[in-house]
């Protein structure tokens, strides 16, 4: 049973003209986060590496991601009120023991509040066709717009690896599978980073603590140019 | 109409927060307030108009609220008598530090730690008026001694403490009515002694004495006690006492009247306060005239003397039993004062404090809930006082839920039938939780209706019951659904080898597969009580922090994992860094442990590590600031310890760089590969062994190292050893000793508030005793030693063990062996020690190696120079002191270096978050290095780029004060009554108008003490705010702009 007492949160607002302000930094702060993670892709093109595409789909996603993370890191400034986690357990909606919590493929967490996440979820897209973003969008509408992933978050991102095809041909299978607008994101102009918009539908014991908004954030990381041209043409042969 | 002015002067909350207080825990004691003082001084003298209430810290809050004053506001100028016998009320009272007494022309204020003077002396009981905090409320000049005076009762300075600190020589603890009426207890109870009564029988009369003397002050509205002087004519007009008195200690005169009195009051109220509960009237005579066999008139003769207060105490002061109100004093006091005299327990005052219970019960049977009827169990009962306290929340939640109804006698003695139990091991224990039961009981019913209504039920051996609770066949105990509890709360007994002393408990254990560290019965209280739960039922219990929280001998590792794993605990607290307020004489420290019997959801738990606060108030509240408080996964504690360390000192950053460093290697961890080889000094101990081959070695075996040593050890600074005797288990091998050497002092020092250690570089090894621990690694491996050397001499060792070893973050200086060697080593690198010449080069040189960024550098200074210090240093540490101005000459205005870092830090954690472009500024207002508000203000500017990042506002204390009341309504406001200053710690929201334009601006309030104001808070209270805007920002109040 809670304390009788009012938290720190709750001491510092109930005033809602201060919501605006407020949404308005919410917004900026996922920006500033966000190009962290392209920050962090950029130093991953600089770097030497190479992906074999013929491994399975989970492994390539897990070593990029094992490779995004270390980087993503260096772009996070010391003092930031949050850190930025690798395979980071989602323990929300948890189903009964002995089964394991979900796990996040990247997850920025709060120093105040480590059930707080932020997550990143990333698929591979081996190309840009509506056939090949089935995983993607699974992900998307199964565990995003489910609560699943983000409860408490009202914004989360997908980070798609192409392997072949164009961004805006994988944004547009995506939007078209999932029936949302994609709109290109202000502050990402140079970059292929697009925001949809969902509402989700709150379970009646979360609604003070479940955000129904969610915006997803789809961030397409072009992986051609790292597959060695032995493997390209491999994977020619292979088609 | 006195009030009012007050409120205004001292900027104190409103007469209707002060007399009708929203929260059901203020409007608790202000009914009791009103009902024990208020409606005294009115019976006392016609014509006394007043009204009582209570200044609380929040008194909108359902918690219990220990008044930080009672306030008595009289209608007219009163008698000093009159005063005087207001405070005796209220320092009988004693729920808080201080009586305020407002009379139209004068406020006053008066200490409740020190006792009215015995009646008839000059000026009696006005000595403990602290005139200094007098107010002339006629005066309406500011500038007036009067109203300077009365600055010190500023509400500011209430809610801080600081007006307690400041005068911390009139709230000595000794002189409470506690202290004292266990004091005189134990003069009598040593005089009856030396006429050789028995203790037991001693017990008995000295709880019947309390329990009339009861009777003698319980008045009905008129003004008419339970028992008086007409109620014994009575009784000798109906033949029950053979002359007419007028007094208890006329009837102890004679030895016959008082049997008979006692016989007399044992048939009216039933009960277990007297002899006679045998089976067979033969039985009952029989214990009656075994006590009269054993008291003697001599002995009666004593009693009367005491309670007449003739009898002279120690130093020739008078007893002061008369000035005890027993009508006033809680009775919950009554019944754990009794409980310390009957343990005969000479080390001072050693019970479960009376808000340590309320504490506890505020968050598992809240004052304002309306459902009474519930089962609860202590199953380790003592004096009763979670019963008494439980019988009190149950009553008052049936007139919650029965408003304008009174309860009945009938109700009152079902509700200690069917809803109170509790056991025992010892049966003076049990007697003492009957006797405290009924004393409540008594407490809630009209005293005209005791003699025709009231019969109390037998409580021993039914409803509390001599018995281990480990004992599955005993009735109270099955677990069948019809005695199963709702909640089972209590203080278990605990400490090592404790389970040899029941053999219920081991069987319990066994049979369940439960086991404990260190052969504990303690935790084993809480799988057996969650054993007997309802389905919704709670487990809150005091238990042994070493067995919950921190020891790593595998049984308590597996009871952890087990109880962890098992159920799910609602809220833990440490109680650790308050342990010697609530157990003074306890030998380790303690914790709450709060559970459901269901199995844990991954739901965080609540983690709260109270500290002190140095003044009163730590005799009547534990006290929870923000940053004490962490919320825990049980998956998080099964596999490490080190969260309950880390997070009792502090917050998530350090728990993270905790783990960081533990990934460093650590000489346990080398040891475990082969690169060293190390062990404990060498053991003394039983001294069976002869162990030549120490003789005419040099040996280590002071307290320290040698003076002058850093970093290396002379060998020639070592004397030789002759003494060859060693302890007959000691370790035989010596390889450890061998150079090259690193010898560890075990414990920290506090002359340097470090650990040290040195490395013998010499040819010849070094033997050290039982304190140091030695350190082998051969010659290739010897830059180990030295990455060891300069980490353990630095302030990472410190923030290390400080923050992992169970054992140093809550008692000891000296950590565990396995602790001390777990201590992170830095990436070895050659000569890492060159050109370290002092412990500034130690500290630089290890942040260098352990590759630590600017933010966790702060986190280790800021815990090394303020945090260690404060838990073991006290009230005078570098944290407890005021916030640094310095003066700069030439611009006749204040730089303020504490405060200005903690802004910076501030803004950097925010533009971390938002982004370096973010327009963050800060404004410091600075009043003057003499200034004696007790707290300080900033405030955090969003979307406003100031030309200075941080700027110093120079104000007066006045204007701050008038920007905390301009904030406090404006948070009252949106906060529905609940103002800021309540709360000593706050955080406000606001906009401030600059040039038409408004400003979002966070303000920041908190004590003036620097250890509210590092680097490390600011990253905390930034941490926060950063997540409170991003949680608030996602709530979209209308539907989310689309982007082009």
């Amino acid at each position: 049973m809670p304390r009788p007492r009012l938290t720190l949160g709750e001491l510092r607002y109930r005033k809602k003209p201060t919501l605006a302000t407020l949404r308005r930094w919410s917004t900026e702060f996922s920006t500033h986060m966000l190009a962290s993670v392209w920050e962090g892709f950029d130093q991953l093109t600089r770097d030497v590496f190479t992906v074999d595409p013929h491994e399975a789909q989970d492994d390539i996603e897990r070593s990029i991601t094992e490779l995004l993370e270390p980087r993503i890191q260096r772009y996070i400034p010391d003092h930031a009120p949050y850190y930025l986690q690798h395979a980071s357990a989602e323990r929300e909606k948890r189903s009964k023991a002995p089964a394991q919590p979900r796990m996040y493929d990247l997850a920025f967490v709060f120093w105040e509040d480590e059930t707080f996440k932020w997550p990143l979820e990333a698929k591979v897209l081996k190309s840009d066709t509506r056939a090949a973003v089935s995983r993607y969008v699974g992900c998307l509408r199964e565990k995003l717009l489910t609560f699943k992933y983000s409860p408490f978050s009202s914004e989360a991102a997908m980070l798609g690896y192409l392997f072949s095809g164009k961004p805006a041909t994988a944004f547009s299978s995506i939007a078209q599978e999932v029936r949302c607008e994609m709109t290109a994101h202000p502050d990402f102009n140079t970059r292929n980073h697009m925001t949809s918009e969902h509402v989700r539908k709150v379970p009646t014991n979360k609604r003070d603590s479940y955000p129904a908004e969610l915006r997803c954030h789809h961030l397409m990381m072009v992986i051609e140019q790292f597959i060695p041209k032995v493997s390209q043409q491999k994977a020619k042969e292979h088609k | 109409m006195s009030f009012k002015r007050a409120h205004k002067l001292l900027e104190w909350p409103d007469a209707k927060t002060v007399f009708r207080p929203k929260g059901a825990g203020a409007k608790v004691n202000v009914r009791l307030a009103e009902a024990k003082i208020g409606q005294a001084l009115k019976r006392l003298a016609a014509g006394v108009e007043v009204r009582v209430g209570v200044l609380t810290l929040d008194a909108n809050s359902s918690a219990t609220q220990s008044p930080l004053a009672v306030v008595c506001e009289f209608s007219k100028k009163v008698s000093l008598e009159i005063l005087n016998a207001a405070h005796a009320l209220a320092w009988n009272f004693c729920r808080g530090p201080l009586l305020v007494t407002i009379e139209p022309h004068a406020l006053r204020a008066w200490s409740c730690y020190e006792p009215p003077s015995a009646p008839g002396t000059l000026n009696y009981g006005s000595e403990a008026e602290i005139t200094e905090a007098r107010l002339d409320l006629t005066d309406n000049d500011r500038g007036s001694a009067s109203q300077q005076a009365a600055r010190t009762l500023h509400w500011v300075n209430l809610v801080s403490g600081q007006f307690f600190r400041d005068k911390a020589d009139r709230f000595k603890p000794e002189q409470r009515v506690d202290q004292l009426l266990l004091s005189n207890l134990k003069f009598l109870r040593k005089e009856l002694h030396k006429k050789r009564l028995g203790y037991d029988v001693i017990h008995d009369l000295l709880a019947r004495l309390i329990f009339i003397q009861f009777l003698f002050q319980r008045k009905d509205k008129s003004g008419t006690p339970a028992l008086n002087d007409t109620f014994l004519r009575k009784l000798n007009e109906t033949g029950v006492l053979s002359e007419e008195y007028t007094d208890l200690a006329g009837v102890l005169e004679s030895y016959s009247d008082t049997y008979r009195f006692f016989r007399y009051l044992n048939n009216k109220f039933n009960g277990d306060l007297f002899p006679g509960k045998g089976a067979t009237e033969e039985e009952r005579e029989a214990e009656w005239q075994a006590e009269m066999r054993q008291v003697k008139p001599h002995h009666l003769q004593l009693l009367s003397e005491f309670v007449s207060g003739r009898m002279k105490m120690k130093k020739g002061q008078w007893c002061l039993w008369p000035n005890y109100s027993f009508d006033a004093i809680p009775l919950e006091f009554i019944s754990s004062i009794y409980e310390v005299f009957v343990n005969k327990d000479e080390t001072g005052v050693h019970y479960t404090r009376s808000h340590l219970v309320d504490f506890m019960l505020d968050g598992v049977l809240p004052w304002d809930g309306k459902d009474w009827d519930k089962r609860v169990l202590d199953p380790a009962c003592g004096s009763g006082i979670y019963l008494v306290k439980t019988f009190h929340r149950l009553v008052q939640r049936w007139k919650n839920a029965n408003p304008r109804r009174t309860p009945s006698a009938v109700f009152l003695r079902e509700l200690l039938e069917n809803n109170l139990f509790g056991v025992d091991v010892d049966a003076h224990a049990v007697r003492v939780a009957s006797f405290s039961l009924y004393l409540a009981v008594l407490d809630e019913i009209d005293p005209r209706r005791y003699w025709t209504i009231v019969r109390f039920p037998r409580l021993r051996d039914r409803q509390v019951v001599e018995l281990d609770f480990f004992f599955e066949e005993a009735p109270l105990f099955k677990s069948q659904p019809d005695v199963q509890y709702d909640l089972i709360t209590g203080n278990a007994p605990w400490g090592k080898d404790s389970l040899n002393k029941s053999a219920a408990a081991r069987s319990w254990a066994t049979k369940h597969g439960w086991q404990t560290g260190y052969n504990d019965i303690g935790p084993l209280f809480l799988p057996k009580a969650a054993s007997l739960l309802k389905p919704n039922g709670i487990v809150v219990m005091i238990q042994p922090a070493g067995a919950i929280l921190s020891n790593v001998v595998g049984p308590a590792r597996d009871f952890r994992s087990k109880l962890f794993q098992q159920f799910k605990i609602d809220e833990v607290v440490n109680l650790s860094a308050i342990r010697f307020q609530l157990f003074p004489t306890a030998v380790s420290p303690a914790c709450i442990v709060s559970m459901r019997r269901v199995p844990p959801n991954e739901e965080p738990f609540s983690y709260l590590c109270p500290k002190r606060s140095f003044s009163s108030d730590d005799d009547f509240r534990i006290v929870i600031e923000p940053h004490d408080e962490s919320f825990i996964t049980q998956n998080e504690v099964v596999s490490d310890t080190v969260v309950w360390s880390a997070l009792m000192w502090g917050g998530r950053r350090d728990l993270a760089l905790i783990r960081k460093l533990n990934r460093y290697d650590s000489l346990e961890t080398l040891a475990a590969r082969g690169v060293v080889r190390k062990r404990q000094g060498t053991i003394r101990g039983d001294r069976k062994r002869l162990s030549n081959e120490f003789v005419g070695r040099r040996m280590l075996e002071t307290e320290s190292f040698p003076p002058g040593t850093f970093l290396r050890l002379r060998k020639q600074h070592i004397p030789k050893n002759s003494d060859p005797e060693t302890h007959s288990r000691d370790s035989t091998d010596l390889t450890a000793f061998e150079p090259p050497q690193l010898i560890i002092k075990q414990s920290w020092t506090v002359d340097s508030a470090r650990f040290k250690a040195a490395v013998n570089v010499s040819d010849e090894g070094i033997l050290c005793d039982r304190h140091y621990v030695s350190v082998h690694a051969d010659k290739d491996h010897q830059d180990f030693l030295d990455a060891a050397c300069l980490a353990y001499n630095s302030q990472v060792a410190v923030y290390h063990l400080l923050l992992s070893s169970g054992r140093f973050s809550s008692y000891r200086p000296e950590p565990r062996v396995a602790e001390v060697l777990s201590v992170p080593i830095p990436r070895v690198r050659p000569g890492i020690l060159k050109g370290v010449k002092t412990l500034a080069d130690v500290d630089r040189r290890t942040f260098e190696a352990f590759n630590l960024k600017h933010t966790e550098q702060i986190l280790i200074e800021d815990l090394f120079q303020y945090t260690l210090p404060d838990f073991k240093g006290g009230s005078s540490s570098p944290g407890r002191k005021r916030t640094c101005r310095e003066r700069r000459e030439e611009l006749s205005v204040f730089s303020e270096p504490d405060l200005t870092a903690y802004c910076d830090t501030f803004i950097r954690v925010l533009k971390g978050g938002f982004g370096e472009n973010k327009r963050i500024c800060a404004t410091i207002f600075s009043d003057a290095e003499t200034s004696e508000l007790p707290v300080r203000l900033v405030a955090i500017h969003l979307d406003w780029a100031m030309h200075e990042r941080v700027k110093v506002e120079q104000i007066d204390s006045n204007e701050i004060v008038e920007t905390l009341k301009e904030l406090n309504t404006k948070h009252l406001q949106a906060n529905r009554n609940r103002g800021a200053s309540f709360q000593r710690i706050g955080t406000i929201f606001d906009y401030v108008k600059v040039r038409r334009q408004s400003i979002p601006t966070f303000y920041l309030l908190k004590p003036d003490q620097v250890r509210y104001w590092l680097r490390s808070a600011a990253l905390r209270d930034a941490d926060s705010v950063a997540l409170d805007m991003i949680k608030l920002g996602r709530t979209h109040e209308a539907p989310i702009r689309k982007r082009a």
